[in-house]
């Protein structure tokens, strides 16, 4: 089951809700490189969500080099496969990462519970084809 | 006999149709999940049906008194005709009537402050969709052109009046002059209907997947079983239309002999068997619902009265 749960309530917005859960989906093998996102519009339908929630969805997901989104056709994942790490990715994700852990060593964390969090999440993903 | 057939399949859909939705649609509006299970609702579905039966029967009755009497047949036919649109009438009166009906109580109650919507969908379950292939809903209107070309290579051998209608007793009882039309006119029916199952197959596959927050597994379950009985079901029945009205243009105009009698019992083992696949259906289709039987909370799955459509 690859199921895709959006809460209205949540402080987070609908699209990056729906982009977190299929990035997530890829990162544990349940979509996999090759597979394939529904349409838009079914998508949009399915989920009972705007059109253009999902296309900017969609359009995260591309700019972040997870899908290809190709006309007439259905997204492409192209993400999913181990790949040479390029400097200016290693440094996106750094950039994004920094602000969580700092907030965490900022609460008072120490740095071993810190580094067993990192790989308590990591654990989770081994299913996948990473 | 088709007549009194049809209007009993007609009667059987309408009286069963606040059963074949969805639990979380009751008379065109979306029940948060939490309240699905309130007696009012069951009360009104019951009373709808109750409503339905009680007019279909009376018509029908009717009908089948105007049988008895030495009536012209035009009248009789007519008779149909009206009871048939004095039901739909009445249907779509009472139909109005719980939706309004059932709009109030809703707002009244404030279910819709107390539900939790989410949005629900599921990835894999589009794939695991199994339909009746959509190349066998082609066949058919092969099958109908291939039928209006043979018709039209044997034009001349045609008799000039064309037989359109039997009496009971299987005696032709309407005949029409041969023209290019009219030859043509039964199979040019056929094609609509065909045309019509081949978009409902394309609808089974691409209608919205309607998942709810709190059964997610028993719902995907519905939706999987409910549209391949569905998309089955309109196949045999477009094959058994296909069969019938082929063999009723080869008997009524490319066999000239025997076109004054038609046998009426392989057409009523048509209509029964048509008819008996529908209530088998039906039973299905309601067997497959949800159970909510489970403790619930106040989740629900989206709604969306908002482009509520006469539906």
């Amino acid at each position: 089951m690859m199921q895709i749960r959006l809460n209205p309530d949540h402080e987070l917005q609908l699209y990056k809700q729906l982009a977190n859960q299929l990035i997530e989906m890829i990162a544990t093998g349940e979509l996999k490189n090759g597979d394939t996102l529904p349409s838009v519009r079914v998508m949009a339908a399915d989920l009972g969500i705007n059109l253009n929630t999902v296309s900017k969805s969609y359009h995260e997901l591309e700019s972040k080099g997870l899908i290809e989104l190709r006309p007439k056709a259905k997204a492409l994942i192209i993400g999913g496969i181990p790949r040479e790490a390029e400097e200016g990715k290693l440094q996106q994700v750094e950039q994004a990462l920094k602000p969580v852990m700092a907030e965490a060593y900022a609460l008072g964390l120490e740095k071993e519970q810190i580094t067993s969090l990192f790989q308590r999440i990591l654990k989770q993903w081994n299913g996948g084809s990473l | 006999m088709i007549n009194i057939a049809l209007f009993v399949l007609i009667a059987v859909i309408e009286m069963s149709m606040p059963y074949l939705t969805r639990k979380t649609n009751v008379f065109g509006i979306s029940i948060p999940e939490a309240f699905v299970h309130h007696p009012k609702l069951g009360q009104w579905k019951k009373t709808y049906r109750l409503t339905i039966g009680g007019a279909s029967l009376i018509l029908l009755i009717l009908q089948l008194a105007g049988n008895l009497f030495p009536i012209d047949l035009q009248i009789l036919n007519l008779s149909f005709f009206i009871a048939l649109m004095l039901m739909l009438l009445i249907t779509t009166a009472v139909y109005l009537f719980f939706h309004h009906k059932v709009k109030s109580f809703k707002q009244d109650a404030g279910w819709e402050q107390q539900a939790h919507y989410v949005h629900v969908t599921d990835l894999a379950l589009r794939q695991k969709l199994r339909l009746a292939p959509a190349p066998f809903f082609i066949i058919p209107i092969v099958i109908t052109a291939a039928l209006i070309a043979f018709t039209f290579m044997n034009y001349s051998q045609i008799a000039d009046q064309i037989p359109i209608h039997w009496g009971i007793n299987g005696e032709a009882d309407r005949w029409v002059d041969k023209s290019p039309l009219s030859i043509i006119l039964s199979p040019l029916i056929l094609l609509s209907l065909q045309v019509f199952f081949l978009i409902t197959s394309y609808q089974f596959k691409a209608a919205k997947l309607n998942l709810t927050a709190q059964n997610r597994q028993s719902s995907a379950n519905r939706e999987l079983l409910q549209r391949l009985y569905g998309s089955w079901y309109a196949l045999v029945v477009n094959y058994a239309v296909t069969f019938l009205f082929v063999f009723l243009q080869f008997h009524s105009l490319l066999l000239q002999e025997s076109s004054r009698t038609v046998s009426l019992l392989p057409i009523a083992v048509f209509l029964i068997a048509i008819l008996l696949g529908l209530v088998v259906m039906i039973r299905k289709t309601s067997s497959i619902q949800e159970k909510f039987n489970h403790e619930l909370t106040n989740e629900s799955s989206v709604q969306d009265d908002q482009y509520w459509i006469w539906g």
